[in-house]
């Protein structure tokens, strides 16, 4: 008697799924791989711009063009996905993706630091509003200093090359070449029919930024509400001690939300107060910080570019590698260490403020080297 | 009540049962002198340290001697005796050392359903007990041990709370994230509310009138080991889950993912332990 009532719980489960967040997660999802395509097409015309007008020359420039790029745009994503259709473009060489998508992730990172800004200049106590940010922040750049290295390595000495044929393979390409060259076509010659060559083509990239940008914040809204509480991970609270389980959680939940910063809000409801336990948190965004790249990833297979997705592979394992290094040999010196800087930095105004200056003079200061 | 004493024979083996005999003399309990040896050649060590430990006693205690593996005897001997209490002692082992040779104070901690009592670092007289608590059930569990322990020796209990929380959204209470125990208790925070009754459980066991709550604010482990080094503490009590049934085989899953800090504390406390264990 025990299986029509599995059978109907599972029945009722799937008549729950909301069909209007279905729905919004195909169109996200359609005008996500428009976006990219236009701005594969329009990225062209921006070569001589970027390595000129912005002087983005080598690898240390692209990693602050993607950092303070993703300041302006307050997201990370849509500077990774720009980043795969320069390279596309030919404007930027393998290298300089890696780092301008470890960039976008820098800046990206900005985001809950500058949410807790808000709080503390709204007169709540600065050190505690800035907690969460500063150790967002710092976790991802420790995580992604070292990761650099292990990128470049992987990068130079083509470990991960192999997998090309792997993603030529995806067949991805042709289909989507049916489905929206015609869209693109479309918007290419409206924008022709107004503008000057170079100048149309700048007006289809800056539309695919744009919808790109929507159908990222599309996707966020097509999630269903995960209540954290109400669901298996209820009981997470015994299990959340080991560094290395919280660490799949957020690599897990990040997998499906794409965003570090909404994966961290969904835990939200798991503490009525609104907290989370120190213990948790670090290795939550370090798992976060590796499949945050997903979204990265579908682009590089949307652009149809094997090097590209080599890129992103590379930046996913180059992130995974350090952090398990960190998990596996050093994580309590290491939580012990970024909570310390983070209690430091919130401590007084004058230390937040100089390390605010920090955090956007490096990427100016990266742009200019040579 | 009835408590299980161990030896292996070793000076750190035998400082913990005098630790352990102190506390059974103040809780009038019956005591069971354990001795394990690693082999048969090993048991007149044992024997000889059995011997010494009927000293610390004015009538003879029952002795029983186990030979195989210290921790997986000693949790035989403590199940199927249906002890209160047992008593070891910890090498101390930590890092490198810890992982390659494991630590049976550690098994036991984890393993063990009956309150294990590992003894570190210097004894026997115990003055002062810092009764740490979760905030839950656990935290009563070890409450209401440590009002017993304080009861019998005349301790000072201090109940002590760590909060490691942060703000995750801009919603939350802020200002209950750095209070003190005393701020928390008169605003009647959740953390307020659990210490009261915690003091209130400590009353009930009949501790002395002598015991403070304490709210610290910081990773766990590491505000709790703080707390025991500069408080002077000579007992340490935690309250710790006991990790669900899992299907045969799968133990190996067990052991990792629902680990818990009591084994990091005793690892990081310089000071006897006592390891409430429960559901």
């Amino acid at each position: 008697m025990s299986t029509p009532s599995i059978w109907t719980r599972r029945i009722k489960r799937l008549r729950r799924i909301n069909r209007r967040k279905v729905a919004i997660f195909v169109v996200s999802l359609f005008l996500f791989i428009l976006a990219i395509q236009l701005l594969k097409s329009g990225a062209k015309v921006l070569v001589p711009f970027i390595r000129e007008g912005l002087a983005v020359k080598n690898a240390w420039n692209a990693l602050g063009f993607g950092w303070l790029f993703a300041y302006v745009v307050l997201s990370g994503s849509p500077v990774a996905a720009t980043a795969l259709t320069f390279f596309d473009a030919g404007a930027i060489d393998r290298m300089g993706t890696f780092a301008m998508i470890a960039g976008s992730r820098f800046g990206a990172s900005f985001i809950v630091l500058g949410l807790g800004f808000v709080y503390a200049m709204r007169g709540h106590e600065r050190k505690v509003s800035v907690a969460m940010g500063l150790l967002s922040f710092l976790v991802t750049y420790t995580i992604y200093l070292p990761a650099l290295g292990v990128g470049y390595w992987l990068l130079q000495s083509g470990a991960l090359d192999w997998l090309h044929p792997t993603a030529a393979k995806s067949g991805l390409g042709s289909l989507m070449d049916v489905v929206f060259n015609p869209l693109v076509g479309g918007a290419n010659a409206t924008f022709a029919a107004f503008l000057p060559s170079t100048w149309a083509q700048m007006g289809v990239f800056g539309l695919g930024f744009g919808v790109l940008w929507y159908s990222l914040n599309l996707i966020d809204h097509s999630l269903p509400d995960m209540k954290l509480k109400e669901s298996a991970f209820g009981g997470m609270a015994r299990l959340m001690y080991r560094p290395a389980v919280t660490f799949a959680l957020g690599a897990g939940i990040t997998s499906l939300t794409m965003s570090v910063s909404v994966s961290l809000s969904l835990l939200v409801p798991l503490s009525a107060r609104g907290y989370i336990r120190r213990e948790n948190v670090i290795p939550y965004i370090m798992g976060a910080n590796i499949t945050t790249f997903v979204d990265t990833l579908v682009a590089s297979l949307v652009i149809s570019n094997p090097g590209a997705f080599v890129v992103v592979l590379v930046e996913m394992v180059s992130v995974a590698i350090v952090s398990l290094v960190i998990l596996l040999l050093a994580y309590r010196p290491y939580e012990r260490a970024v909570l310390r800087v983070v209690e430091v930095i919130g401590e007084s105004r004058r230390n937040l403020a100089v390390f605010l200056l920090v955090i956007v003079g490096i990427p100016v200061a990266l742009m200019f080297v040579r | 009540m009835r408590i299980l004493l161990c030896t292996d024979g070793t000076p750190l083996a035998e400082n913990a049962v005098r630790f352990g005999a102190l506390i059974a003399q103040a809780g009038e309990m019956a005591v069971t002198l354990l001795g394990v040896a690693a082999s048969p050649e090993a048991e007149a060590l044992v024997r000889a340290s059995l011997a010494r430990a009927q000293t610390l006693f004015p009538a003879r205690a029952d002795e029983k001697i186990r030979t195989g593996r210290a921790a997986a005897e000693i949790i035989a001997e403590a199940e199927g005796g249906a002890y209160d209490l047992l008593v070891a002692g910890s090498r101390g082992r930590r890092g490198l050392a810890r992982l390659i040779f494991g630590s049976v104070a550690s098994q036991l901690a984890r393993y063990a359903r009956v309150p294990a009592l590992i003894v570190k670092g210097q004894g026997p007289a115990v003055r002062r007990v810092l009764a740490c608590t979760s905030g839950d059930v656990r935290g009563e569990r070890a409450a209401r041990w440590g009002g017993q322990i304080a009861r019998w020796l005349n301790a000072e209990v201090t109940v002590l709370h760590v909060m490691s929380q942060m703000a995750l959204s801009p919603q939350a209470k802020l200002d209950e994230l750095f209070e003190t125990a005393e701020q928390a208790m008169a605003q009647g925070t959740r953390e307020g509310k659990h210490l009261a009754r915690t003091l209130e459980l400590l009353r009930e066991q009949g501790a002395a009138a002598n015991m403070r709550p304490k709210l610290r604010h910081g990773l766990v482990v590491d505000e709790v080991a703080a707390e025991a080094n500069e408080g002077g503490y000579d007992l340490v009590i935690i309250g710790a889950h006991e990790a669900p049934e899992m299907p045969e085989g799968w133990a190996w899953l067990k052991d990792y993912v629902f680990d818990d800090v009591a084994d990091q504390i005793i690892s990081a406390v310089n000071r006897p332990v006592l390891v409430v264990r429960g559901k």
